[in-house]
Formats: structure tokens, C-alpha cells, sequence
């Protein structure tokens, strides 16, 4: 069965982005507008406050109360101007609903009695396909290639500082385990997750693949292009300290051995063949909280579809050294909908040993929960 | 109808499933499966492939997000059948990538991640991952250079299928997912 090319997708997806972004920057105009028009009518008022002629000082308070009223004015106004725009947009995720196999959009609300733009439309996929793409044109940030490789990787006793410090943290019981976990060859969540590396090296890693340990090599070749065998998903970030880091490693090892005799049982009994094993423990099984976790994503990345893409556009920024991808900066505990921790483990021969461990905004479909596990 | 199993939960939960948070993860279980389908020996694995065609067959994996359709997660699902298990499509696909299509005007993760310009910045397992699907650094590199104009990720929804998901739900082969009616 020949099925309709994609193309399509692509061309509406860019004009929903144009529309989102003209009204991200009506926004902007009209809440600079009104804070102006506040500021210069508090100015005039104190001005008064001065002079000391009969019935002033209600005037003051009648000017300052004008301007107040201009801004709630303005504000009303660039909802109607936005109206339009949005009207626009939702016939657009018309078009774009059948082609990601979803049913008919449903009507949008009346104008004004919502908060925030995403809200204007019907919850489900509209919502979310719209919330995805603003939270890039809002907030998104960049790095250029130059810049990227002035992110310079720690020094190597930062990475063994990180892994002893955090080793102190675990509990006297765990203390051996988890230690010798996290200085495994095989796991790298504090040569990539850890807290020595700065946020920028971070950025580089997302946006330039540029190992934040510097182990992997990372140069720009005299063709202009980046050359590197690093490599790295849709997201990067961690912890923020090395207790941060050692919390879910904790709360792991106290569950295991709660239930099984050892660690090797435990992970194999629940692995049903399988040589590797994705376990997510909740932020609040771990004791995560704000700040704990940072990180990056890619903006425009909260689809399976988006994701490939922004991939593919990365790579060619790679190949050309122009052209960066762009992220968002984040709180994965804070923003996330099911905040937590990846643990990945991996077999070997009768044992296991820890790949990675990760801070998440939610586990995927397939994890399983550190509380479900046999 | 097949709820996912534990077995087949794991089996992506640290590999397969793992391509947009740990790539090397992803290209290592890729790597490991054997490729091909007619290699497959090892009972769990025969097990796991199984109900994977089954996912895929019934539109039973369900979607991640509300901006996750069904569609596009079958689509997702068909991209990492092709690269853990080759270019033979999984046994009922309804809608079967044409086989010309993958590494051309379709890049799977596997390509994206592990096939690089040239086989030292590429892994080391991706000469013969190439081979065995009969395609070139080269191939790979031309669909990468054409993304730009044209989309080689997933398909369009196709006519009828909103009304074969319902089906699929009437025969109790999956459950109904937000925003198909």
C-alpha cells in the first residue's frame, strides 16, 4: 500500500510555529506596553505628591489608578488581537490531526476566559502539540561550534571527587556497594550525569556532542565539520551534587535488599532473559527535590516524530558546523509529570553492573518501577 | 488481547526502548539481537519478538504522550524491529515500510546514532549492521544531506485508519487510547 508522503507534516508544523511565535511576541510588546504605560503614570503621581495645593493628592491616586487601567486594558486587547491568530492555528491542527492518525480537533473555547496560550486549546493532542512547541519559541537557547569547544572538560580528580563524595553519602550498609557501582569502567553516570560538570559543558554535550568528560575525542575538522564518536539523545543533565546523585543509588540498593539476597537476584529475576534493565524510581522513593537535578532538552522534542528530526537537524549542524539544534534549559524534578531517576544495568556473565543513572521528567512506557519490581 | 509482559518490558526498558535517552544502549542491543529472524535461538528472545509483532500488528504499545499517537508510535515501534531484527517486516504488519524506502527516504535511530561518515567516527558494529540490510556510509549520508527538504522519518497516518484502531478495540485486541474518537 503506498502511503502519502510526509512532507506535508513538516510544512504545517513550520507554519504553526510561525503563527505561535508572531503571538509569543504580541505578548511580549503588549506586556512591555503596559508596564510602561504603569511606570510613566506612577512617575507623573509622585510627582504631585509634592506640591502641596488643595486636592492633589487625589489626583496623584486617580493617575496612578489610569495607568493600572491601561495596562488591564492593553492586556484585554491583545487577547482580542491574538483571537485571530489562534483561530488560524486550530484550523491548521485540523489539517495536521488525520495525518498523525488522531481524531477531529474539538472546538476552541471563547477567546479571553483561558489562561496562557496553550490553554486556549482543547486539551489532548492540540494542547500538547501547541505547549511542546512554545516552550521552544519561549525559552530556548543555543551554543555556537566555537563556543562549545571552549567548554572545557573537567579535571580527572573532579570525576573521582564526584564518586567519593557521593559514596560517602550512602549508608554505612551500602556504602561498599554502591561505591564500587559508580567506579565500575562500565558506568558512566558521573562521568556524564555528575555534578563537576558546568551547565555549559552540558550544553555542549547536547547541542555539539562534546563528551563533558573529554574522554571521547572532539574536534572541528578543516572541513569546518565536528568529528566525534560521543553520542547523545534528545536530553542531557544530572545532578547538581554528589548527595543528589547518591540518593537513588540508596534507595535502589535498600529496595534489593529488602527483597532479594542480593543484588544479582534481584535484578535477574526481574530481567526475564533480557541482558540490560531500565529501572525508574520516583523523585519522592529517591528524596529528590528542586534544584537536586539540571539539564537540557531538545526544544520541539515532545514527540516521538519531532524527536527523529531535531536528531537528523543535529547531525547536520554537525556535518556543516553551523546551523546549532536548540534546547531548553530544565528541572527535571520540578517540570517534570512523573519526576525521577533511570537506573540502567547491564548483565555480566551471573552478575550486573550499573551503566548509568539519570535524572527524568517521567519514565518511559517500558521502564520498570523500582516498587513493582518482583 | 497481549498486555505487554514483564519480559517484553524489559527487554526495552534498557536497550530497544532507550534510543532518545542513551544511544550507546540502544545501538549495543541493536547490535546484539541477531539481525535476522530466522537467527533467533534463545527462547526469551523468541518470546519478546513475538508479542513485538503482535504490538505492532494490533497497535496494542501505547503511546507515550498526548502528542504521541498511536500511529506515530507504530511507526517508532516499525523502525526498531528494522534495526534489532533486519528488513523483513514483522510478521501481519499491516502497513510494511517498502523495503527501498529504509536507510533512503527513512532513517531509523540506528543510522542517525551509529552510522557515521566514515566507519572510524561510526560503531564498530555498523559495518556488518550495513552489510546485512545491503546499504553504504554512503547511502546513509545522502538521506542525512536530503532531510533537509524532504522528511525521511515517519509516515502519514493512512486513509481508514482511525476506523481500524476501532476495530482493533471492538476485538478486544486493544485498548481505546485519548483522541481516537
Amino acid at each position: 500500500m503506498a502511503l502519502a508522503g510526509s512532507g506535508d507534516r513538516g510544512e504545517l508544523r513550520a507554519a504553526i510555529e510561525g503563527l505561535l511565535r508572531t503571538c509569543v511576541e504580541l505578548e511580549r510588546h503588549a506586556a512591555e506596553m503596559a508596564q510602561t504605560s504603569r511606570d510613566q503614570a506612577n512617575r507623573v503621581a509622585r510627582g504631585l505628591v509634592g506640591l502641596r495645593a488643595p486636592g492633589v493628592s487625589g489626583l496623584a491616586g486617580e493617575i496612578a489608578d489610569i495607568g493600572t487601567a491601561m495596562s488591564v486594558d492593553l492586556s484585554k486587547d491583545f487577547l482580542e488581537a491574538r483571537a485571530p491568530y489562534v483561530a488560524e492555528v486550530h484550523q491548521l491542527l485540523g489539517l495536521l490531526a488525520p495525518l498523525h492518525g488522531v481524531a477531529t480537533v474539538p472546538a476552541l473555547s471563547p477567546p479571553a476566559t483561558v489562561d496562557g496560550l496553550a490553554a486556549e486549546f482543547p486539551a489532548g493532542f492540540a494542547r500538547s502539540y501547541i505547549g511542546d512547541l512554545l516552550v521552544g519559541a519561549d525559552r530556548s537557547v543555543t551554543l555556537g561550534m566555537s563556543e562549545a569547544g571552549q567548554a572545557t572538560a573537567p579535571a580527572p580528580d573532579a570525576i573521582d571527587q564526584s564518586k567519593t563524595v557521593a559514596g560517602s553519602q550512602l549508608s554505612a550498609d551500602f556504602h561498599d556497594e554502591g561505591a564500587s557501582m559508580l567506579e565500575d569502567p562500565a558506568c558512566h553516570a558521573v562521568e556524564r550525569h555528575g555534578p563537576q560538570i558546568s551547565d555549559k559543558a552540558q550544553l555542549a554535550r547536547l547541542i555539539w556532542l562534546k563528551d563533558p568528560s573529554g574522554a571521547d575525542a572532539w574536534l572541528i575538522a578543516p572541513d569546518g565539520s565536528v568529528q566525534t564518536n560521543h553520542r547523545c539523545g534528545t536530553s542531557a543533565g544530572g545532578f547538581t551534587s554528589p548527595e543528589a546523585l547518591a540518593k537513588p543509588i540508596e534507595a535502589f540498593l535498600r529496595v534489593a535488599h529488602s527483597r532479594a539476597n542480593d543484588v544479582a537476584d534481584f535484578i535477574t529475576r526481574n530481567a526475564h532473559g533480557a541482558n540490560n534493565l531500565g529501572v525508574h524510581i520516583s523523585a519522592s522513593q529517591a528524596g529528590l527535590s528542586a534544584g537536586d537535578a539540571f539539564g537540557y532538552r531538545g526544544a520541539g522534542t515532545g514527540m516521538r516524530e519531532t524527536r527523529r528530526d531535531w536528531i537528523a537537524a543535529r547531525r547536520l549542524a554537525m556535518r556543516r558546523g553551523e546551523g546549532p539544534v536548540h534546547a531548553v534549559p530544565y528541572d527535571p524534578v520540578v517540570e517534570g509529570t512523573d519526576p525521577g531517576v533511570t537506573l540502567v544495568f547491564k548483565r555480566s556473565g551471573t552478575t550486573w553492573r550499573l551503566v548509568t543513572c539519570y535524572p527524568v521528567e517521567k519514565p518511559g512506557t517500558t521502564n520498570r518501577r523500582l516498587e513493582d519490581l518482583a | 488481547m497481549i498486555p505487554m509482559s514483564e519480559r517484553f518490558k524489559a527487554f526495552f526498558s534498557g536497550g530497544l526502548g532507550m534510543a532518545d535517552a542513551e544511544p550507546d544502549l540502544y545501538i549495543e542491543a541493536c547490535e546484539e539481537a541477531p539481525g535476522s529472524l530466522a537467527d533467533v535461538e534463545n527462547a526469551d528472545l523468541l518470546l519478546f519478538r513475538d508479542e513485538f509483532a503482535a504490538h505492532i500488528r494490533e497497535s496494542s504499545f501505547p503511546p507515550g504522550s498526548a502528542a504521541d499517537s498511536q500511529w506515530m508510535t507504530d511507526e517508532w515501534l516499525r523502525d526498531i524491529w528494522y534495526d534489532a531484527f533486519g528488513p523483513e517486516a514483522a510478521p501481519g504488519d499491516p502497513y510494511p515500510v517498502a523495503p527501498e524506502d529504509w536507510g533512503r527516504r527513512r532513517l531509523t535511530d540506528y543510522m542517525l546514532h551509529a552510522v557515521n561518515r566514515t566507519p572510524e567516527l561510526s560503531s564498530p558494529g555498523a559495518p556488518a549492521w550495513l552489510e546485512k540490510r545491503g546499504l553504504t556510509f554512503d547511502d546513509i549520508e545522502a538521506a542525512v544531506e536530503s532531510s533537509e527538504t524532504r522528511s525521511v522519518g515517519f509516515r502519514n497516518a493512512p486513509e481508514g485508519w482511525l476506523h481500524r484502531l476501532h476495530d482493533l478495540v471492538e476485538r478486544g485486541l486493544r485498548e481505546e487510547q485519548p483522541g481516537e474518537r
